[in-house]
């Protein structure tokens, strides 16, 4: 049971800083525009916080393209936006010292090759949705999301959207919750995070004799022989965390745990 | 996904080995375990979907679900505006940059990857 | 194990505790503030903005003359009014102008009505006075046309009357002149017998003479040539006076004659006519005699050796026959009857030839018998 509040809320206060600087070949006025600062959670989404970055530049977009959609990009890489902010981060960033987060933003020229549009926040909420739903397809063979109602659904959604932790985690408690007999999901859901793309395999909390699993054998199931290094949330949880605890506890709101493997 | 040129090209190329493969489909089984995994999956249709004459394929498993989808929709002959919507186990639908190999090692059923297809969201 | 799991569980919350510390709570008031500043920046910069604005609005209404833009503004506005309500007040007048005529034109109106109803009113007095009139002349008409027919009756009356007279007076005349033939016939008669009378004296003279003196015949043969000269000179004059000879004359000097002539016995006698038998008449040719009667008929009779044979009936009259007449031949026969018409008719087909209305009519009798008669 993810009962360990004190973790849950670390988690969820993760914020980041993050300066907003738009593309200076884009700026059609004479004055350059000051960057927009923000605090952006971990776990939100960027079309969930940029709605007042875009406000803040489209005046200084020429006419045209102040309908097309934004896109955000760092390090000549454009940003995934279907990834958590905290993902991203823990990606591209690899040392604090960056902070804040230098941030490009771009109306013109949407890389379609590379990442995908998000033409309203519907497409957001869809995608979030889906993931959530497969998550619980690992954990609970899908019953316990599809026996949701749909303002369930709804109160998950606002409160990732708004940042209200406890509206969220009324419902998601239930997401969390195992079965009476198991006491442990059926798989972990979780994603592991290469240079060029995530890796998700079946993953059993126990093995057969029913001894709980770590970090260390997912790391052994997942990379056998090889010697990484897992990130998430900003840090490096112990080997000897188990994976049920981890799932419970260290889940983004689409109840998976998305790991980054560093070499 | 990582370099748009080299990726579209790859796309193409893909297209036409994941073709040529299908026509000696009994190769698949000795060329599990070199680099490139192929995963074998079943198309059903589902709704008002059009029904593909060839419902088993075989294909690469680092290609995403949207290079699947873009495929056949080329396959069935779809208009460019319209959209299709794949689906696993009924239940969800996988993330567009999800590769095969994932959804086959965590979804499939008997050595298959099932994967439902319609024209209208089905499985909210 | 309970350590263990303390001390993964205590290592991530200190790992999570750090790195917001890091991460989060080092920016967090720093953005925050910052956040305030630019929103505060942009809120001046937009009052900013507002202020230069108004600023360049009150500059420009300053450098306009006449004491400030507000004024001046409000004059236009007053102006603009102003013409308004010229341009409404024209309107009004306008208006108000063509009400004047509109009434105008309706009185002229209304009087001319008037005048024609008046019109109308004589129109429809004169037609009643006509119609009166028209009655009145018919009433009139109708009292001449019965003036008329009375002076027509009266007329008429008169005619037959005279008419009446008339045939009254050529009766008489008739029985005048048969009288006179008869004188004559009378003093024919009586002449013969004074001849006879003078012969045989003559005689008795000779022979008186013959047997007794001459001389004294011869004187008495003188004295009695006298007196037959004398004798003969009285008959001729008296033959003469036929004319003149009066009633009295006849009745005194000839009585005898006349009473001679009157007939006392009826060879024939026989029922004619229903009613008053008005008239009689012998064919001049043959033994026939014309009968007229009260019953408007003409009816013809044969008569011969004492009896009575009808040969006809001639009808026709629409009044009953007061004479009848036959012509020279005996061919035709003339009725005249009380209708004021007479009528003739053939006697071999007894048809009704004419029928005239005769008014002055002297006599009913042929002129060609007339002209015998006298």
């Amino acid at each position: 049971m993810a009962n360990d509040r004190e973790i849950l809320r670390e988690v969820w206060e993760g914020k980041l800083p993050i300066s907003f600087q738009l593309d200076p070949d884009e700026v059609v006025e004479l004055q350059q525009p000051d960057p927009f600062y923000l605090m952006v959670p971990r776990l939100s989404y960027f079309p969930l916080v940029t709605d007042k970055v875009r406000k803040h530049f489209l005046r200084y977009v020429a006419n045209d393209k102040q309908d097309r959609e934004m896109w955000l990009e760092y390090d000549g890489q454009p940003m995934k936006w279907h990834y958590p902010i905290g993902v991203l981060y823990d990606l591209l960033i690899t040392s604090d010292d960056q902070l804040p987060w230098n941030i490009t933003v771009h109306f013109d020229k949407f890389p379609e090759n590379q990442i995908y549009k998000f033409s309203n926040k519907e497409t957001v909420e869809s995608y979030f949705m889906a993931c959530l739903k497969e998550a619980d397809v690992l954990k609970h063979r899908g019953q316990i999301a599809s026996n949701m109602q749909k303002k369930d659904h709804n109160q998950l959604w606002l409160g990732l959207q708004n940042d209200k932790f406890d509206q969220f985690w009324a419902v998601n408690r239930k997401l969390m919750e195992v079965s009476q007999e198991q006491e442990h999901f059926k798989y972990i859901p979780f994603k592991c995070y290469l240079d060029d793309g995530y890796r998700q395999k079946l993953i059993k909390p126990v093995d057969e004799d029913g001894r709980r699993k770590t970090l260390q054998d997912l790391i052994n199931e997942m990379f056998p022989g090889k010697n990484v290094v897992i990130k998430t949330h900003g840090m490096i949880p112990p080997l000897e965390t188990p994976l049920q605890w981890m799932s419970e506890h260290l889940s983004y709101p689409d109840n998976f745990l998305h790991l980054c493997v560093q070499t | 996904m990582s370099e748009d040129a080299s990726e579209n090209k790859g796309a193409a190329d893909s297209l036409q080995s994941f073709q040529s493969m299908n026509i000696n489909d009994g190769d698949q089984e000795n060329n599990q375990k070199s680099d490139k995994q192929k995963i074998d999956i079943l198309l059903k249709p589902t709704g008002n979907a059009p029904i593909m004459k060839k419902k088993k394929w075989t294909v690469e498993g680092d290609k995403p679900i949207s290079w699947i989808a873009e495929f056949m929709k080329r396959y069935m002959k779809l208009e460019p505006q319209e959209k299709l919507f794949l689906y696993v186990n009924q239940t969800f639908a996988p993330s567009p940059d999800q590769i095969m190999k994932n959804l086959y090692d965590c979804y499939s059923t008997e050595g298959k990857l099932v994967l439902h297809y319609c024209k209208t969201p089905a499985w909210g | 194990m309970a350590t263990a799991e303390v001390n993964w569980r205590e290592e991530i919350l200190t790992k999570l505790q750090k790195r917001n510390k890091i991460q989060t709570h080092c920016f967090q008031d720093l953005i925050a503030q910052h956040n305030k500043i630019f929103d505060n920046v942009n809120a001046l910069k937009h009052e900013n903005l507002q202020l230069s604005i108004q600023n360049e609005k009150l500059r420009v209404d300053g450098d306009r003359p006449a004491g400030g833009g507000g004024d001046s503004r409000l004059h236009e506005k007053i102006q603009i009014l102003e013409q308004k309500l010229l341009s409404q007040q024209e309107e009004l007048t306008e208006l108000h102008r063509r009400k004047g005529e509109n009434s105008q034109q309706i009185i002229d109106l209304n009087a001319k009505l008037q005048e024609k109803e008046k019109f109308l009113m004589a129109r429809d007095i004169s037609l009643a006075e006509n119609a009166a009139k028209i009655a009145s002349l018919q009433a009139e008409i109708a009292l001449f046309d019965r003036n008329n027919k009375e002076l027509n009756l009266l007329n008429e009356a008169l005619r037959d009357e005279h008419q009446a007279l008339h045939l009254a007076f050529t009766c008489l005349e008739d029985k005048m002149r048969k009288l006179q033939d008869e004188n004559r016939q009378l003093l024919d008669r009586l002449m013969k017998y004074k001849t006879k009378d003078a012969d045989r004296m003559n005689e008795e003279n000779e022979n008186f003479l013959n047997d007794g003196s001459k001389q004294l015949v011869r004187s008495t043969f003188g004295r009695f040539r006298k007196r037959f000269a004398k004798m003969q000179k009285e008959i001729e004059e008296a033959c003469r006076d036929t004319r003149g000879v009066s009633p009295e004359d006849l009745q005194e000097g000839y009585g005898p004659v006349c009473q001679s002539t009157i007939p006392t016995k009826a060879s024939v006698k026989f029922d004619a006519h229903d009613g008053e038998v008005n008239a009689v008449k012998w064919s001049p040719v043959d033994r026939l005699v014309a009968t007229g009667g009260a019953d408007r008929k003409v009816k013809l009779w044969e008569i011969s050796k004492g009896a009575c044979e009808s040969k006809g009936m001639l009808v026709g009259s629409n009044a009953g026959v007061m004479a009848v007449d036959f012509d020279a031949s005996g061919t035709m026969i003339l009725g005249a009857s009380n209708d004021y018409a007479s009528r003739v008719w053939t006697v071999a087909d007894q048809r009704l030839r004419v029928s005239f209305f005769v008014v002055m009519f002297e006599s009913i009798g042929f002129v060609s018998n007339a002209a015998h008669h006298s």
